[in-house]
C-alpha cells in the first residue's frame, strides 16, 4: 500500500495548551496556599493545581512552566479515578493515592468550587502519610476560600 | 474467541466519544469533565482519560473500542492506548479550521500504527463544510507515503461507525 514514499514536510506547530480560564486573582491565591504548603511541610517535595480538564492553574516551588503535561496527568488520573468507582458502585471519587518507590502522589478534588478543582501533592517516600492526608487536606481547604474570595 | 482491541482517536469534537457509545453493548466507560476551553471547541464537556465500549461481530469475534481524548495536552494516553492496538480510527471534523493539519497531528501521534498502516479515516461534517474534499485528504495521505481508506462518515449513525470498523479490521487481515 506504501506508495511513495516522501520526506514528512507536513508537520503542524503544535498548539500551545498553557492558557487556563482562571481569572489571575485566583491564580494567585493558588500560588500562595500551596507556597506555604510546600513551605511548611518538608516532606512535600511539591504541589501543583489544576483545573479537571487539565490546565495547570498554580504550582510551587515556582519551577519553569514544565507542569503542562503533570496537569493533563492528573486530570486523567482523576477522571479514571471516578471512572472505577462509580463502575464499582463505591459512590463519589475523592482522593487518589499512588505510592512509588521513589515519592507518593495524593490527589485531591476540591469540589466545593465549581468548576472543581484539583489539588496534586508530591510527598517523599518515608513521609508519614497521615502528615500528608492532613496538610493536603488542610491546603484544600485554604484553596477553597482562596477561590471563592477572590474571583 | 478472538478479542481485537482497536482506537477511535482525532481532535476534540470529531465525535469518538458519541460513535463509542453509539455501537456499545455495555455501558460505555467514559471519562468527561466539564470542558473549560470553549476556544478550542464550544462544548459542555470533554473526555480527559478514556473511552471504552464493547462490541462482538457476527462471526463472534469482540471488539474493545478505546477513545483517546482529542487534545495535544493529553497525548501521553494516546501512547498508553495504543499499546496492543490492531490499529486506530481517526476521526476528523471538517468544520474545524484546519483539519488536514489535524490529521497529520494524529498520525505524527501514532508511528507505530502509521508503520504498519493499521489505520482508517472518517470525516465528519462533510455536507456543511465542504472543504477540504475527500481528494485533499487522499493527497495529504500521498504526500506521507500513505494511502489510507478514507471516509465521509456521520458518527451519529450506526451503519457509518460499523463501517470504519469493518475497514479497519479488513485493512489488518490484509
Amino acid at each position: 500500500m506504501n506508495t511513495q514514499p516522501k520526506p514528512n514536510t507536513q508537520h503542524p506547530p503544535m498548539a500551545t495548551e498553557s492558557t487556563s480560564r482562571v481569572p489571575p486573582a485566583r491564580m494567585r491565591a493558588c500560588e500562595q496556599t500551596l507556597e506555604a504548603l510546600v513551605k511548611d511541610n518538608p516532606d512535600i517535595l511539591s504541589a501543583l493545581v489544576a483545573t479537571v480538564d487539565g490546565f495547570s492553574v498554580a504550582q510551587a516551588p515556582r519551577g519553569p512552566a514544565s507542569d503542562g503535561r503533570m496537569a493533563a496527568m492528573i486530570s486523567s488520573l482523576h477522571a479514571l479515578g471516578t471512572a472505577v468507582t462509580s463502575q464499582a458502585d463505591l459512590g463519589d471519587c475523592e482522593d487518589v493515592l499512588v505510592e512509588a518507590s521513589n515519592g507518593r502522589l495524593l490527589l485531591i478534588e476540591i469540589s466545593s468550587v465549581r468548576p472543581s478543582l484539583l489539588l496534586g501533592v508530591l510527598a517523599r517516600a518515608n513521609a508519614p502519610l497521615g502528615v500528608v492526608l492532613y496538610a493536603s487536606r488542610q491546603a484544600a481547604a485554604a484553596l477553597t476560600a482562596a477561590s471563592l474570595h477572590a474571583v | 474467541m478472538q478479542t481485537t482491541k482497536l482506537l477511535f482517536t482525532g481532535p476534540m469534537g470529531a465525535g469518538k466519544t458519541t460513535a463509542i457509545q453509539l455501537i456499545s453493548e455495555v455501558t460505555a466507560v467514559k471519562t468527561e469533565v466539564a470542558n473549560l476551553d470553549r476556544r478550542q471547541h464550544n462544548k459542555a464537556t470533554t473526555t480527559v482519560a478514556l473511552d471504552y465500549g464493547e462490541l462482538t461481530l457476527d462471526d463472534g469475534a469482540k471488539v474493545l473500542m478505546y477513545g483517546t481524548p482529542g487534545q495535544d495536552r493529553f497525548n501521553f494516553m494516546w501512547t498508553i492506548l495504543a499499546q496492543g492496538a490492531l490499529g486506530a480510527v481517526v476521526l476528523l471534523d471538517n468544520s474545524r479550521p484546519d483539519p488536514l493539519a489535524d490529521m497529520n497531528n494524529f498520525l505524527d501521534g501514532f508511528p507505530d500504527l502509521v508503520a504498519r498502516r493499521a489505520l482508517v479515516i472518517g470525516v465528519g461534517r462533510t455536507e456543511s463544510h465542504h472543504r477540504p474534499s475527500i481528494e485533499s485528504y487522499t493527497q495529504a495521505l500521498q504526500d506521507r507515503g500513505l494511502l489510507l481508506p478514507i471516509y465521509a462518515v456521520d458518527v451519529r449513525e450506526r451503519d457509518d461507525v460499523l463501517l470504519l470498523i469493518d475497514s479497519l479490521l479488513s485493512l489488518a487481515e490484509a
